[in-house]
Parts: C-alpha cells; sequence; structure tokens
C-alpha cells in the first residue's frame, strides 16, 4: 500500500495539497470560533445567564456572539462543502489525466488489469481524502459541543452534515461519481466543471432527502413555542390544523388568517383561526438518522464506483 | 483573421460552451424572473405598505398576496431580502466565466507542450498571446454582458422588495463585467505561470475568494468611515422607534432628551457623572446605564449611513476589480515573453 500511497501523492500532490490546505483553514476557524464561544460561555458559567450573550443560553440553548453569527456560519457551510469539493478535486483528475496526456496508453497493458490498476489510484487518494477530511469533521463536532452546549451533540441535528462521520463518508460517492465523469471525458477541466455540476445536485439532493430519513412526528404547536424543547431536533415543514383538528392546506389557511382592514369586515377572532403546527424528526433519532445516511453513502460509493470500473475497462486509452 | 479566431475557440470549445451555457442560463432565469416580476404589477405604494407593515397582513389581503408572490419568484424569504436565486448566481458567474475562460489560454499549451512550436512559428509571442485571448474574451465578454444586463431589472425588483441596492454592488451591470474581466485576467496570469491548468484554476478559485473577501474588509472600513446617522424613524401610532429600511447599520449611539446625538462612550460618560456605577465585569451590556438612560429619556438607537451613501462605494469596487484584471492581463504578456516555452 506505502508504494501505492506514494505514487498518489506523486501524482496529484496539487490536488490533496489544495483539500489539506482548505481542510486545516477550516479546521483552525473552527478551533478558533470554538475558544472564543468557551471563554464566553466560562463567563456565563461563572457570573449570571441573565444577560446577553448568556440570556440566550437558557432560552435558546446557545450563545449569541458576532462570531457565532458570521465566522461559525461560514466555517460550518466550508465544512458541510467540503467533502463534495473535495471529490471533485480529487476524483475528476485520478483518470482524466492518463488519458488526457496518454500516459494510459502505457500504464492499462502494464497492469495485470485495468480493474487492479484502477484499484491501485482510487482506493489511496480515497483513503488519503477521508484521512484528510477526518480533521475538519472532529473540528466540526467540538464546534458543535461549545455551540450548543446544554444538548448532547450525539442527539442532535443542529450542524448535521458538518461535523462527524457524514463529512468523512460524503466524500466516497463524490470521489467516485468525479472520477467516472472524468473517465467519459477523459480532459480534466472539463471533467471538473461537468463533477462540480454533478456532484453539486448529488449535494442538492442530499439535502432535499434529509428529511425522508425517518418519519416526521409532530413536534410542536408553533402557538406555545418553547425553542429548547425542539432545538436539535429536524425540521421537516409546517402544517396547518383547523381548530377542529382537521389538516387544511397552506392556502387556505393563509387566506383565513389575512384580514384587510380597508375591506370594512369584522377582524376574524383569533380563537377561529388555524393553527400552524411544526412536524420534526426528533433529536433523539439523529443517531439512527447518520447510521441510515452513513449506509446509503457508502452504498452510493460502492454502486458508482462499480461503474467506474466499467466505465475504465471499456474506455479506449487514445 | 476570422479562421485562426475559430481555430483557437475550437481548441477550447469544452471552456467555452460550458461559460457560454452558464451565461446564457443565468441570463434566461434573470429574464424569466424580471418579465414574471414586471407582470406581477405590484404598485410602489403596495410595496411600501407591506414594508412598513409589521406581518404584512395589514396592508391588505390582495396587495400582501401580490407582495408575497413576488417574493417567491424572487426566491426570497419573506422580505428579508437573503437567497435570490438569479443573484446569488450572479455573485459566482463572473469568476466562474473568467477563470474558465482564461486559465487554459496559456496553459494548455505548456501542458501539451504545443506552445514550443506555436510560440516559434508566430512572429512574437505578443502577437500568439493577442491572437488565442481576442476571439474567447469577445464570446465570453459578450455572454457576461448580456448576463450582467438582464441582472439589472431583477436588482431593481429586488430593491423594491426591500433589499438595499448596496448589497448588491458587483451583482449586475458595469461591475459584475468588471469582475470577470479581474478573473479572465488572473486566470489567463495564473495559466502561464504555473504552466498546468487545474492546479491553475484551483489556485485562481482560492484567490478570487481571498481578493473578494479583502475588497468587503475594505469595503466596511471605508463604510464606518463614513459620518453616521441614526438609521431609525419614530413612529407617532406605536410610540417605538423602527430602524429604517434598506440602511446600513455601522454602530449605536444614545440620543439625550433635548435631541442630541451622544456616542456610547460620551453617554457612559454623562450617565457616571449623574453618579451610575460601572458595570459589573460579567455584564456585557452594562444594564445600570441602559436602566439609567431609560429613566432619564435618553434613547439608544442603531446609527450607520443610508442605502444612497452606500452606493458611493460602488466606483471604488469597479476600480480595484478593472485593475486586477488590467495589471493581470499585462503580467501575463510579460510572463509569456519571457517564459520557457515548456
Amino acid at each position: 500500500m506505502s508504494p501505492a500511497l506514494s505514487l498518489a501523492w506523486r501524482l496529484h500532490r496539487w490536488e490533496i495539497g489544495a483539500v489539506a490546505v482548505a481542510a486545516v483553514l477550516l479546521s483552525a476557524g473552527a478551533l478558533w470560533v470554538t475558544s472564543q464561544l468557551s471563554q464566553m460561555l466560562a463567563q456565563c458559567r461563572a457570573a449570571t445567564e441573565v444577560v446577553a450573550p448568556c440570556g440566550s443560553l437558557t432560552e435558546m440553548g446557545t450563545v449569541y456572539h458576532v462570531e457565532s453569527q458570521t465566522l461559525m456560519v461560514l466555517v460550518q457551510m466550508g465544512i458541510g462543502a467540503l467533502p463534495y469539493i473535495a471529490g471533485v478535486v480529487l476524483g475528476a483528475p485520478l483518470v482524466s489525466r492518463e488519458l488526457e496526456q496518454r500516459t494510459a496508453q502505457l500504464g492499462w497493458p502494464l497492469a495485470r488489469s485495468r480493474a487492479r490498476w484502477l484499484w491501485f489510484r482510487l482506493l489511496p487518494i480515497a483513503l488519503i481524502g477521508l484521512i484528510v477530511l477526518a480533521i475538519p469533521a472532529m473540528a466540526g463536532e467540538v464546534l458543535e459541543r461549545t455551540l450548543h452546549p446544554v444538548i448532547d451533540p450525539g442527539m442532535s441535528f443542529e450542524g448535521y452534515g458538518s461535523r462527524g462521520p457524514l463529512v468523512v463518508l460524503r466524500l466516497l460517492p463524490a470521489v467516485a461519481a468525479a472520477a467516472l465523469v472524468g473517465t467519459l471525458l477523459g480532459r480534466q477541466l472539463p471533467s471538473v466543471l461537468v463533477a462540480g455540476v454533478v456532484v453539486g445536485v448529488m449535494a442538492f439532493g442530499n439535502e432535499l432527502i434529509q428529511p425522508l430519513w425517518l418519519e416526521p412526528t409532530e413536534q410542536q404547536d408553533v402557538e406555545v413555542y418553547r425553542p429548547l424543547e425542539t432545538i436539535g431536533s429536524l425540521y421537516v415543514t409546517t402544517r396547518y390544523r383547523d381548530r377542529d383538528g382537521t389538516w387544511i392546506s397552506e392556502e387556505e389557511a393563509i387566506e383565513r388568517m389575512s384580514w384587510d382592514p380597508e375591506s370594512g369586515e369584522p377582524e376574524p377572532d383569533p380563537a377561529d383561526m388555524p393553527r400552524p403546527i411544526l412536524l420534526m424528526i426528533p433529536r433523539e433519532r439523529y443517531g439512527e438518522v447518520v447510521i441510515r445516511e452513513s449506509a446509503a453513502l457508502v452504498g452510493a460509493g460502492m454502486l458508482l464506483s462499480g461503474l467506474l470500473l466499467v466505465a475504465v475497462r471499456r474506455r479506449r486509452p487514445r | 483573421m476570422l479562421s485562426a479566431a475559430r481555430v483557437t475557440i475550437k481548441q477550447h470549445r469544452f471552456e467555452v460552451i460550458a461559460a457560454v451555457l452558464a451565461a446564457v442560463a443565468a441570463t434566461v432565469l434573470g429574464a424569466s424572473i424580471a418579465l414574471r416580476i414586471d407582470a406581477l404589477d405590484v404598485s410602489l405604494d403596495c410595496l411600501d405598505r407591506v414594508l412598513a407593515s409589521q406581518d404584512g397582513f395589514s396592508a391588505g389581503q390582495e396587495c400582501f398576496a401580490l407582495v408575497r408572490e413576488g417574493s417567491t419568484i424572487l426566491g426570497e424569504t419573506f422580505l428579508t431580502g437573503e437567497g435570490t436565486v438569479a443573484l446569488s448566481i450572479m455573485g459566482v458567474l463572473p469568476f466562474l466565466l473568467g477563470l474558465v475562460g482564461g486559465v487554459p489560454i496559456v496553459a494548455r499549451e505548456l501542458e501539451a507542450r504545443t506552445a514550443q512550436t506555436a510560440w516559434s512559428l508566430s512572429a512574437s509571442r505578443v502577437r500568439w498571446l493577442a491572437h488565442q485571448v481576442g476571439p474567447i474574451a469577445l464570446v465570453l465578454g459578450t455572454v457576461m454582458i448580456l448576463a450582467a444586463l438582464v441582472a439589472v431589472p431583477v436588482a431593481d425588483a429586488s430593491v423594491a422588495w426591500g433589499r438595499s441596492a448596496s448589497s448588491l454592488i458587483g451583482l449586475h451591470g458595469p461591475l459584475a463585467v468588471g469582475r470577470a474581466f479581474a478573473a479572465f485576467g488572473l486566470g489567463l496570469m495564473l495559466g502561464a505561470l504555473l504552466g498546468r491548468a487545474l492546479p491553475a484554476t484551483f489556485l485562481g478559485i482560492a484567490i478570487s475568494v481571498a481578493l473578494l473577501f479583502a475588497v468587503g474588509i475594505v469595503r466596511d472600513a471605508w463604510t464606518a468611515s463614513l459620518e453616521p446617522g441614526v438609521i431609525a424613524d419614530f413612529s407617532p401610532q406605536t410610540g417605538e422607534y423602527s430602524v429604517s429600511p434598506r440602511a446600513v447599520t455601522t454602530g449605536w449611539a444614545v440620543v439625550a432628551p433635548d435631541g442630541t446625538l451622544l456616542s456610547s462612550e460620551e453617554a457612559r460618560d454623562v450617565a457616571a457623572s449623574a453618579g451610575v456605577p460601572p458595570a459589573s465585569p460579567d455584564d456585557v451590556q452594562d444594564i445600570p446605564a441602559l436602566t439609567w438612560y431609560e429613566e432619564n429619556g435618553y434613547v439608544l438607537l442603531p446609527i450607520g449611513v443610508s442605502d444612497e451613501m452606500a452606493l458611493g462605494w460602488a466606483p471604488y469596487d469597479g476600480l480595484i476589480f478593472g485593475l486586477v484584471g488590467a495589471l493581470s492581463v499585462a503580467a501575463t504578456f510579460v510572463v509569456v515573453n519571457r517564459r520557457r516555452p515548456t
């Protein structure tokens, strides 16, 4: 394995370097924000929890501060996007460079089989990517633990996808998909562009299916909204219930809740208004959702690797 | 001349097609949004009433429904001005177009080792570079100008729907084209320096992000240097102050009962001279001073600059990105003239 890792480094040091620099910068950013928040939390615990930013700790389960609203958001978004970006950067040139520089013409006949050749190219780069991404994954976990100190991060959807194993595992389908695009196109820069779009769609799809991993439950009535009870749960949608308990459409609810003072009609009684209801996946089921998505990511990675193998086997080396 | 341009475009057809498709997609999206917003025919009076109301409902059902539909078309959550799809795309498009178009022009020749032949066959390297850059710049420039022009009515609609015009600097019109020029120049120069398309693209992305970040910091400092004023209006109906729409907040100040505007420090000195004790170290809000202000008719208000004042940054934005583009293109000619063709 060591020669394969060494070869991967020599062939892709620019790409590995770029991903590593991004991972280290994001991790450093996460740890810096964590240290700022930790200092603030220590002050809050030593003193009182009734003044800002400590007041929100008892109200919302988090401390509000300039850093927690700006840099923290950027860092979390960056860590969340990193596995997809790393997948494109590491995966797209994997086969396309060999095809573009016509070294596949020599490399493929010299290898015992193309499957073996691909194995020794894909596995080391995926392994390096997974190791590099483990750093921001852990930093994201530390940041989340400090950002929401009143809830267990192992039972909370806060920062979902920007911490823990999902940051690492999302690389697998991304790198396989990007390598597949590179194999089909056979040129590096076009592969990066097309793989960027493909992986972007994958990432978007992943966001969309999040609420579908488990059946949401009727979590809370918006009218008696208590943030501390719902913090950490995954919001799915808001539906509207009539006062007699039946579900009504959003359009109907909004129409009934709207009132034009110039219309001359009497103001409707608030007691007759529809009630907005939050549907959520409870925070206690975070682990279950992570396991399901992890299994799906590994499965998708394997499926795409299989397709990649078929593409490499059938491709002309030019 | 035309056949040479055709060869250049053919050499980089994938990048040119990808960039043109992205620009056309942004143009179509922008045009669709502008036309649908125009078709709604929402009056300024209706928009102002909804913006001035707390929840929108009191502006009247018909008016609120129209504004709400406009918000949906603009891709915004209710009147927050965030998530405008078309303008978000315009934030990325100039850099995408510029880098994708600029990087491979020299880098690909060096990477494929064809520069040796091309440069020796041409009368001069400068002329060779000009012939390579010209056709691509013409095609990408045209589609970029088109996308930037179509984004103008979308930006105008966003401003009418409550977003500040100063937050849209560089996302439409000539300034968006200026950004594309800067990215194109950067990509061209990095491709010539590194001689490899992919690393040059990644480095170009990193430098573009860093440049945007740096310009943002300079812009914040420039905004903070402007003479601030109170950006909240007093409502006799509610008896409360509300922050003026589209204003840019730069800090806080205190209005004395006689109407004098005091800085936070000056107001604290007044409170201290009246016997208010200093805040305890863990009291970041300075509760004693806040209580004294309230009891003595002092009002804590946000200060900042109007949207019109903040728009004064626009020429500087154009100047910075224009200079980056011009210097990068000039540097590329120097690099190509002096570089080894391998």
